[in-house]
């Protein structure tokens, strides 16, 4: 195997947008496997809707496309069916952290040896660039025209709120922390959770002044620094309970 | 050398505009270096590639 | 076999023990009246995987899952949680996947009467998730049955490749009749899909075509309901259980614990389906030998509908509401 096997060439170029960062995260994960030195038919890919929901059919693995909020309880379902596969979750932060919340809520509780990645850029891509639970207070979408009223929800809480807990934040700029804090995900006995920077350009980036997906991810890049400790917002890097 | 596979690229301008001694521009919709020698082989370009579609 | 192995059994725990004997892998389910008990017998049950999750949304979902990873696999509620199993449904029918839900329902809609029995979801079930879809039900009318077509909704969920609904009341659910177990012999059918991590490639909620998504193609949309629809009733023709009496050319259509009831009226012919849906080809050859046909059910006439589109005749309606049911109200009812 190489890591280009863990993609469908067959299905590329890919749905998204030119200059999306799902991809450059699909490419990091597919490295991740391949470093891990997993086989094809132990890794099991589930995904629910959204423009990330798409990649569970791009990665050359069995692979659900489940529905919206519910790729959770699908994997903790795959999982109790058969303890020997490798069951990662890749989503959007409206599935896993909007509609999808209780189920993570649970999910992580129970501490299923599950991973679960989340694709966040603030905003339902898919559906045209509504507000999502991870848009910050007064940041304009087609939603929040007047500007978010809302703080969001803090995903590093939510998760390390549980006695067991794997909680991780990298981005799309900082691919090789992120494949590494994937890998460290993948190995962890028990529940984990990536949260993966990220940005949508064309349903949001160009709406608030973003000229490209270029400006977008250099923005990430100057904001976001890897970190020992996961104290502030913008710290990347791991935070797990003994 | 930089190889670009034709139907992966969307010009995004990604690497383009990524590529830290700005050696890059669209020919005919797919990224080439403007002066091959002047390429130090970073990979900046290939490592954001959303298509993977670009490898140095 | 005979005395010594008859056993006293609740409704729910007779599906219970169907559905191990049909050789279910994983169970996940949500409290709910009347539900409950199915749940409480198979969390006792040491080598099975059993999840007790947050909710109906994740319970179906769970199931799902478990069945693609291989596992037979049931859930089991009441008109609330079916409700919100709408969505995991249609995932079942779109992708092809084989499990049971089952729904004992109560007095509805909304909380209800959450201790009183109903046949109020019948409509509702026979149209189960959004989009055309091709629902199988079934609905037993006693204990026994409740274990013996537990296992009929296994392996037709297996051979369909689909969702079977098994729809009970709470009076089915709650009564404990004598069952002798040992006695009941049904063929079991296994699985025969491939099961994720050898090869079963990408199953979606999306229209696909060994799965690759096809979601602006109408003829593979096409291609997709003709197949599933010609697999179901091609499927069901092998589960065509009912019970049959003749008497006199007026017909009454009942099923689950009011067929029970109406089974006193011996001056009927008296069909009881339990296949519930589609509706068996026996019931409209029956139905022509008689003048006249009356449904007695616990709601407003919902298979009366059913019956009066597919029979294309008129039906006379008995319904009997408020969560009770006796002898009078049907005779009542009747003239």
């Amino acid at each position: 195997m190489s890591e280009k096997d863990w993609i469908k060439w067959d299905r590329y170029p890919s749905l998204w947008c030119g200059g999306c960062g799902i991809g450059i995260m699909a490419k990091y994960i597919a490295k991740a496997f391949e470093e891990l030195g997993y086989s094809k038919d132990e890794v099991v890919v589930v995904s629910g809707i959204g423009c990330t929901g798409r990649i569970a059919g791009y990665l050359n693995v069995d692979s659900v496309h489940g529905l919206h909020g519910r790729a959770v309880p699908l994997a903790e379902g795959i999982k109790e069916g058969n303890k020997k596969l490798k069951v990662v979750v890749i989503s959007g932060d409206g599935d896993l952290l909007g509609i999808g919340g209780n189920h993570l809520l649970h999910t992580a509780r129970r501490n299923v040896d599950i991973t679960v990645i989340c694709y966040n850029n603030e905003i339902y891509g898919m559906t045209g660039g509504q507000m999502a639970p991870t848009t910050r207070l007064e940041s304009f979408t087609v939603t929040s025209p007047f500007g978010c009223e809302y703080n969001p929800i803090n995903a590093h809480k939510l998760i390390s709120s549980n006695r067991n807990y794997f909680y991780a934040r990298s981005s799309v700029w900082h691919v090789d922390h992120m494949k590494n804090v994937v890998k460290e995900a993948l190995s962890h006995d028990g529940f984990s959770f990536v949260e993966v920077i990220a940005y949508c350009i064309t349903n949001n980036g160009l709406r608030t002044g973003f000229k490209d997906a270029y400006e977008m991810i250099t923005t990430i890049k100057k904001m976001y620094k890897p970190s020992e400790e996961v104290k502030e917002e913008t710290d990347l890097g791991v935070d797990k309970s003994d | 050398m930089v190889k670009v596979t034709k139907e992966y690229c969307k010009q995004c301008n990604l690497c383009i505009k990524l590529c830290p001694f700005n050696n890059m521009e669209m020919k005919d919709n797919i990224p080439v270096l403007k002066d091959p020698e002047k390429c130090k082989k970073c990979k900046i370009c290939e490592k954001y590639c959303p298509e993977w579609g670009l490898e140095v | 076999m005979g005395v010594r192995s008859m056993k006293l059994l609740m409704g729910n725990e007779a599906v219970a023990l169907g559905a191990l004997k049909a050789g279910m892998g994983f169970y996940s389910g949500y409290p709910i009246t009347p539900a409950s008990e199915i749940m409480h017998f198979l969390a006792k049950v040491k080598d099975l995987s059993f999840v007790h999750c947050e909710d109906e949304i994740a319970a179906i979902n769970m199931i799902i899952g478990a069945s693609l990873a291989g596992r037979k696999t049931m859930t089991a509620t009441s008109g609330p949680g079916f409700s919100l199993m709408q969505e995991g449904l249609g995932l079942g029918y779109m992708a092809e996947i084989p499990f049971v839900i089952v729904n004992t329902m109560r007095v509805g809609p909304s909380t209800g009467m959450p201790t009183l029995p109903s046949q109020g979801d019948v409509s509702f079930a026979c149209h189960n998730s959004h989009g055309d879809t091709y629902p199988i039900i079934f609905y037993p009318n006693s204990v026994e049955e409740c274990y013996k077509i537990t296992i009929e909704a296994f392996n037709c969920a297996e051979e369909a490749k689909q969702p079977v609904i098994l729809l009970m009341d709470a009076f089915l659910s709650h009564m404990y009749e004598p069952v002798d177990v040992e006695s009941i012999n049904v063929d079991i059918k296994n699985r025969d899909k491939k099961k994720l991590g050898e090869g079963l490639g990408h199953t979606t909620g999306l229209i696909s075509e060994n799965g690759d998504p096809k979601t602006k193609d109408p003829e593979a949309y096409k291609r997709w309901l003709k197949r599933v629809k010609e697999k179901r009733d091609n499927i069901v023709k092998n589960y065509n259980q009912y019970e049959y009496t003749k008497a006199g050319d007026k017909l009454i259509i009942a099923y689950g614990v009011t067929s029970r009831v109406v089974s006193d009226l011996k001056d009927y012919s008296i069909f009881r389906p339990i296949r519930l849906f589609p509706v068996l080809d026996e019931l409209k050859e029956i139905a022509k030998e008689h003048s006249e046909i009356i449904v007695v059910e616990m709601n407003d006439g919902q298979y009366a509908d059913i019956l009066e589109k597919e029979l294309k005749r008129e039906i006379k309606r008995v319904p009997i509401l408020g969560g009770d049911i006796t002898l009078e109200d049907v005779r009542k009812g009747l003239d």
